[in-house]
């Protein structure tokens, strides 16, 4: 197995770090964008550029509620989007193991 | 999760756009996801040992102001000061670490949280029950010691066992029985012994889930 085979959408460190804070929580709970940018530690502009890939890819779902000063944009992880880090850790425990 | 072969030579945090070498990938999946978990934890290991720490001193000062008293009466103003005091600064660290982690989660979980002012809803029940007691006469070793010693950890073991029941969650469950066995062991101890029992075992209940939860860190 060669890192080829990993998924190369995830197998960017700011993508891998999204993507692994969002499944730390439960199925269907959501977060916000002001939490996961401090959790990362990204710009805005650069973490909005690594979900809109995310979201295209249907790895994440996007939501904004509120108007003006006061809304809110939260991401979820979605079921592929689970499934598809999963994919990825198991490939990348097989590939380590082969290395 | 996953134990690294051999420790790479670059740095665990690598440029956030650049390559990435699998070892390092795997460095920082482990790592992310520690530090994520630890970000929302709601029962973090140090509000546990403080917790265990306050109800041994809360309730062992209770039981050192009854401990010979015949006919029983009670806690002293001062041991139910202290041990109310200890009980209230718990639960607002509690809520305060609750709010920390919690903040910008919403979803299935925030839902759940709301359901959980219905624990206000218990409390309100245990002191009415109480005042009911004094009222049909019950004598002060029930109503001062038995009941107040032992009565909330049967309220708590049942409310985890439900919880238990409608998540089929077995850590829940586990907690639960002890709940109760803790509270069941008070009463028979009597209203003196009862405040000690419930103090020494409600501490070690905590010490063994901060354990647990320590535990689950490392893993």
């Amino acid at each position: 197995m060669s890192t080829q085979e990993l998924d190369a959408l995830i197998h960017v460190p700011a993508r891998l770090r999204i993507m692994a804070t969002l499944a730390t929580l439960p199925d269907g709970d959501a977060l916000s964008f002001t939490r996961l940018q401090g959790l990362i530690g990204l710009t805005p502009g650069n973490l909005i550029t690594h979900l809109r890939k995310l979201e295209d890819a249907t790895y994440i779902d996007t939501a904004k509620s509120g108007n003006g000063s006061a809304s809110l944009t939260t991401i979820v992880l979605t079921r592929q989007g689970r499934k598809a880090l999963d994919v990825y850790t198991a490939a990348l425990r097989d590939l380590l193991g082969g290395l | 999760m996953m134990s690294q072969e051999r420790e790479s030579s670059k740095s665990t945090t690598p440029d956030v756009d650049g390559e990435l070498d699998p070892h390092e990938a795997a460095a920082l999946l482990q790592q992310t996801r520690l530090r994520a978990q630890r970000q929302f934890d709601v029962w973090p290991p140090y509000l546990l040992f403080i917790g265990a720490a306050i109800f041994l001193f809360a309730f062992g000062a209770a039981w050192w102001s009854v401990r010979g008293q015949s006919p029983y009466v009670g806690p002293s103003g001062w041991a139910l000061a202290d041990m109310y005091g200890g009980i209230v600064a718990w639960i607002v660290a509690v809520v305060s670490v609750v709010q920390r982690a919690t903040r910008g989660v919403s979803g299935r979980s925030a839902k759940r949280r709301a359901y959980r002012a219905g624990y206000l809803a218990i409390i309100i029940a245990y002191s009415v029950f109480q005042g009911a007691l004094y009222h049909a006469g019950a004598s002060h070793a029930i109503v001062y010691g038995i009941y107040p010693a032992c009565a909330p950890w049967l309220f708590a073991g049942a409310t985890f066992l439900t919880y238990a029941a409608i998540r089929e969650e077995g850590r829940a469950f586990v907690l639960g029985i002890v709940l109760l066995a803790v509270g069941i062991g008070g009463a028979f101890a009597g209203p003196i012994a009862a405040w000690l029992v419930s103090g020494i075992s409600l501490c070690a209940v905590l010490l063994g889930f901060a354990a647990v939860q320590a535990a689950r860190r490392r893993a």
